[in-house]
C-alpha cells in the first residue's frame, strides 16, 4: 500500500533520515521505535508529506506523492494522522471537527463534477452522435454530503461514548477525551491508512489506557497502520511487524516475537535492555 | 455591579466637563484692546495660478465692476449682517464651477455662522462667479494649504512659467491674502481689492503702547523687548513681521513668535496669558475685540445661537458622517492589505514571487509607519495625485490614505494574531487534506481575529481620532466643524467639551462592540 524507497530528509546541513526502505502491506500494522532524535517522527510526518522528502520517492495509491506535481491533498483524505498533541480545531465544536472536513471535501467534489460536466455538455454541442463525452454521475446532493457526514460522526461519536459532548468546544475536554476524538476524526474520512504520532504522550498515565484500547479496537479491523511509540507493551501487542530506527536508519525490522525475543544488533539490544 | 460603576463614573465624567464650561462662563474673561498704529501697508488681492492669464484679466476686468466699498461698509458692524450663502463645497457634479481655495476663520472677511458663509471675500467671490457666469465653489482649507492648492505642482520646474498650466486643486483663492514676494514666487495676484495694515491686540490692563501713536514709536518699543512673546494666525503677513522677509520687512529678532491655525486661537492664548501681544490684520483685529467686547458672558447662549440658530448642527452631523465613514472603511481597507501582507509573510519557505512580494510588504509598513498621517495625506493630496494628473474628491483620498496607513499597523497586528495560532491546527487541516488557503480561512485566521480583537479595537479607536486632521485636505470632520463654530464665535470653551464627549461617546460606542465581539468568540473558550 505505501513504498518508500531510498527516502532522504536533510533540515539544512543535518540529515534525519538516511536512505529508508519500507513497504507497508494492507492489513499490515508497522510500529516504529527508536530513541528520540533518531527521525522515527520525522519518517512518519514524511509519509503524509507533512515534511516534504528532500530525496527518494512514496508510492501511495499508485502515485509517487513526494513529487512536487502530484496533487497531495487529494492522497492526504485517504491517509489519516492522529498526532501527539491532538491538534483538534479549536474554533470547532466537537462535532464540527469531525464533519468539517468530509463536508468541505464533498462539496469540493460536488463542485468540480457539476462544472466538468458544464464543459462536457458544452463541448457535446459540437461533437457527433458517436463521439459524444458522458456525464459524470453526480449522486449527492450538498444536503446529503451533510446528513451523512452528520450521520457517521453521530455514529462514531457514540461509539467511543463521547456523544453528549457533541457540542462542546474541545477546551472543556480532557486530554484522553480529546485524542480519541482526533481519532475518530480521522475514521470519519474513512482513511485506508492510519499514521500515529505518539498517540498517547502526551496525556496523563490514567488516560492513556483508554486511547490505547480505541486504537487496538481500529486495528482489530483489519486497518492499516503505522504507529511511532514508545509504549513497548502495545507494540508487542499490536504490530505486525517491527521496526527500530537510529541515526536516520532502519537498523532492525522483524515480527514482534522474534523483535522483543531475539534483537540481533547490539545498539537493540541496548536500546531494550534500557526501556524493558 | 460592575456596569453600575461604569454608568456612574461615565455621567460624572460628562457632568465634569459640563462644570467646567459653566464655572468659565462665571469668571469674567480679561478684556483686551487693539493698538490703532498701522504697521505695515499692504494690498489684499486674489491668488491666481500663474499662467492663467485670461482667467486672471477676466477676474479683473470683474472686479473693477463690484462695488467692494460698499461690501466693506456693511461688514463694519458684522453682527447686523443676517443673510449669509450657502455654497458647496465640493466641485462633484458642479458644470463650469469657480473653485475658491478660503480659510473661513477669518472675520470679517470670510467666516462661517453654522452651515452658511458670511464675509467680505465671500461676497466677492459670489459676485465675481456670478460676473463670469460659473458656479461659485468654496473649499474651506487650513490658512497654510491655500497658497499650495492654487500654485498646483510644477512639474517642469526648469522650464520658464510662460505659458504653463499647472495641474491646480482650486482657480483662485480668496482668503485676506496679502501680496507679498514669497507668495508672488508661487501665485499670480489680481488688481487689489482691499488696503490693509497689521495692528497688536494686547490685553486692556497692558500700557506699554499707549503713549504711542506713531509706527516709529511702537517699532522702537518692539526692538527694545526681551522676553516678550507674540502670537499670529501662521502663515499671514503678521508671522513675516515679526520673523523677518526679505528686503520688505525687517523682522525683530529679540521677540519670539508663536503661530496658530486661527487669530482667534491667538486671541484666546493672549486671554489665557501665553502671549504677550497678538498681531493680525486690522480689519480681523477690530471684528475679534468688538465681538468679545459684546458677548463676554454668554458662552453657553452663543454656542447654543451658533450650533441650533445658525444650524451648526448640520456642518456637525456631516462631519461625523465623514469621521465616521473615514475610520471605518479605513479600518476595513486596513484590516484586507494587513491580512493580504501578514498572511504572505508568514509563509515559511517563500519562492522567489513571494520574497518579492514580501520585501514590497516590508517596504510599504516602513513607509506609513515611519511617515505622520497628516504628512501622507498633504503629499498624496497636493503633491502625489496632481503629479499622475487624476482629480480625486478629497473624502475619497481620506479614506485611502487612512486605509494605507491603517494597513501597515493591522499588518503586524495581524501577522502577531496568526503566529499566536498554535502551529499544530494548521499541520491537522493539511494532515486531512485542507488546502493551505482553505485552512487558512476556516481554521487560522478565525482563531487569530479572535485573539487580535482587543487590538483591532484599539486601532479603530486610534484611526477614529487620527481622522481630526482630515482638515489639512479641506474635509470636514466632527474636530473641523467645532473648529468652525468656535472659529465663528470666538468661543472655544464650550464647543471644544462637547467635542470631546462626542468622541468620548463615539469611543465607547466602539468599546461596547468589541466586548459584545469578545463575548460572542469567547464561546469556544468555555463549557456550554
Amino acid at each position: 500500500m505505501i513504498e518508500v524507497v531510498n527516502l532522504e530528509k536533510s533540515f539544512g546541513d543535518k540529515k534525519v533520515l538516511d536512505g529508508i526502505n519500507l513497504s507497508v502491506k494492507e492489513g499490515e500494522r508497522v510500529v516504529i521505535i527508536g530513541t528520540s532524535g533518531s527521525g522515527k517522527s520525522t519518517l512518519l510526518r514524511c509519509l503524509n508529506c507533512l515534511e516534504d522528502p528532500t530525496g527518494g520517492a512514496i508510492y501511495f495509491g499508485g502515485e509517487n506523492i513526494a513529487d512536487f506535481k502530484v496533487d497531495i491533498n487529494k492522497h492526504r483524505r485517504h491517509i489519516g494522522m492522529v498526532f501527539q498533541q491532538f491538534n483538534l480545531f479549536n474554533n470547532k465544536t466537537v462535532k464540527k471537527n469531525i464533519t468539517l472536513v468530509p463536508i468541505v471535501c464533498g462539496l469540493e467534489n460536488y463542485r468540480k463534477s457539476k462544472r466538468k460536466n458544464f464543459f462536457i455538455t458544452l463541448s457535446n454541442v459540437f461533437k457527433s452522435k458517436a463521439k459524444k463525452q458522458s456525464l459524470i454521475p453526480i449522486t449527492e446532493t450538498p444536503a446529503e454530503i451533510k446528513r451523512k457526514a452528520d450521520e457517521k460522526a453521530d455514529e462514531l461519536l457514540k461509539r467511543i461514548g463521547l456523544f453528549d459532548k457533541k457540542d462542546d468546544y474541545p477546551s472543556t475536554l480532557s486530554g484522553g477525551q480529546k485524542q480519541r476524538i482526533a481519532i475518530v476524526r480521522a475514521l470519519a474520512m474513512n482513511p485506508k491508512v492510519m499514521l500515529f504520532d505518539e498517540p498517547t504522550s502526551a496525556l496523563d498515565p490514567e488516560m492513556v489506557g483508554e486511547v490505547l484500547s480505541l486504537i487496538k479496537e481500529v486495528a482489530n479491523e483489519g486497518m492499516t497502520m503505522v504507529i511511532v511509540t514508545h509504549e513497548m507493551g502495545f507494540a508487542r501487542e499490536v504490530a505486525t511487524k517491527v521496526l527500530f530506527v537510529d541515526e536516520g536508519k532502519i537498523v532492525e525490522s522483524a515480527p514482534p516475537e522474534e523483535f522483543f525475543t531475539n534483537p540481533k544488533s547490539e545498539r537493540l539490544k541496548e536500546f531494550l535492555s534500557k526501556v524493558l | 455591579m460592575k456596569k453600575i460603576t461604569t454608568l456612574v463614573l461615565c455621567v460624572f465624567i460628562i457632568c465634569s466637563f459640563l462644570f467646567v464650561g459653566v464655572s468659565c462662563d462665571k469668571k469674567q474673561p480679561t478684556a483686551f484692546k487693539l493698538i490703532d498704529v498701522k504697521l505695515t501697508d499692504e494690498n489684499y488681492a486674489i491668488a491666481i495660478g500663474k499662467g492663467k492669464t485670461e482667467l486672471k484679466n477676466q477676474i479683473n476686468n470683474a472686479l473693477a465692476e463690484i462695488d467692494v466699498d460698499a461690501i466693506i461698509e456693511k461688514y463694519q458692524d458684522m453682527e447686523s449682517v443676517e443673510k449669509g450663502y450657502d455654497i458647496p463645497n465640493s466641485a462633484d457634479g458642479i458644470e463650469n464651477p469657480l473653485i475658491v481655495a478660503t480659510n473661513a476663520e477669518f472675520a470679517p472677511f470670510e467666516y462661517k455662522k453654522g452651515a452658511q458663509y458670511f464675509g467680505i471675500d465671500v461676497e466677492i467671490a459670489v459676485a465675481l462667479a456670478e460676473k463670469l457666469g460659473k458656479t461659485l465653489v468654496l473649499v474651506n482649507m487650513n490658512f497654510d494649504a491655500i497658497i499650495t492648492s492654487v500654485a498646483g505642482v510644477n512639474m517642469d520646474e526648469g522650464v520658464s512659467n510662460d505659458g504653463y498650466d499647472a495641474y491646480t486643486h482650486c482657480d483662485i483663492g480668496i482668503a485676506g491674502l496679502s501680496v507679498t514676494e514669497e507668495r508672488l514666487d508661487s501665485v499670480d495676484f489680481t488688481n487689489t481689492y482691499f488696503k490693509s495694515s497689521q495692528v497688536l491686540i494686547v490685553n486692556e490692563n497692558d500700557v506699554t503702547f499707549d503713549e504711542c501713536k506713531t509706527l516709529s514709536g511702537v517699532e522702537t518699543l518692539l526692538a527694545g523687548f526681551s522676553n516678550k512673546k507674540i502670537g499670529s494666525q501662521s502663515g499671514t503677513t503678521g508671522e513675516y513681521y515679526i520673523k523677518g522677509s526679505g528686503d520688505w520687512l525687517k523682522g525683530f529678532s529679540n521677540i519670539t513668535f508663536k503661530g496658530y491655525s486661527s487669530h482667534s486661537l491667538a486671541v484666546q492664548d493672549l486671554i489665557n496669558g501665553n502671549i504677550d501681544f497678538v498681531i493680525s490684520d486690522y480689519e480681523t483685529a477690530k471684528a475679534v475685540v468688538a465681538s468679545y467686547d459684546v458677548n463676554a458672558n454668554m458662552r453657553w447662549q452663543k454656542f447654543v445661537k451658533f450650533f441650533f440658530t445658525y444650524k451648526g448642527y448640520l456642518d456637525v452631523v456631516d462631519g461625523l458622517k465623514n469621521t465616521l465613514i473615514i475610520a471605518f472603511l479605513g479600518l476595513i481597507i486596513g484590516i484586507v492589505i494587513g491580512t493580504v501582507i501578514a498572511s504572505i509573510k508568514i509563509i515559511p519557505y517563500k519562492n522567489f514571487f513571494q520574497k518579492v512580494l514580501s520585501s514590497i510588504g516590508d517596504f510599504y509598513v516602513w513607509l506609513f509607519r515611519g511617515t505622520p498621517i497628516a504628512v501622507q495625506l498633504l503629499l498624496i493630496y497636493y503633491v502625489a495625485l496632481p503629479l499622475m494628473g487624476l482629480k480625486v474628491s478629497s473624502i475619497i483620498v481620506a479614506i485611502i490614505t487612512y486605509g494605507l496607513n491603517s494597513g501597515a499597523y493591522v499588518s503586524e497586528i495581524m501577522r502577531s494574531g496568526l503566529s499566536s495560532v498554535d502551529g499544530g491546527q494548521m499541520e491537522a487541516g493539511r494532515a486531512l487534506g485542507l488546502s493551505y488557503g482553505k485552512t487558512m480561512f476556516k481554521i487560522v485566521i478565525p482563531q487569530a481575529i479572535k485573539n487580535i480583537l482587543p487590538t483591532l479595537g484599539n486601532e479603530f479607536i486610534a484611526l477614529l481620532k487620527e481622522t481630526s486632521v482630515v482638515g489639512f485636505i479641506a474635509v470636514t470632520d466632527i474636530t473641523k466643524a467645532f473648529q468652525s463654530i468656535a472659529g465663528g464665535s470666538y468661543e472655544y470653551v464650550i464647543p471644544y467639551c462637547v467635542l470631546a464627549i462626542c468622541y468620548l461617546v463615539l469611543v465607547s460606542g466602539v468599546t461596547l462592540a468589541v466586548k459584545l465581539m469578545e463575548k460572542r468568540f469567547k464561546k469556544s473558550d468555555r463549557s456550554c
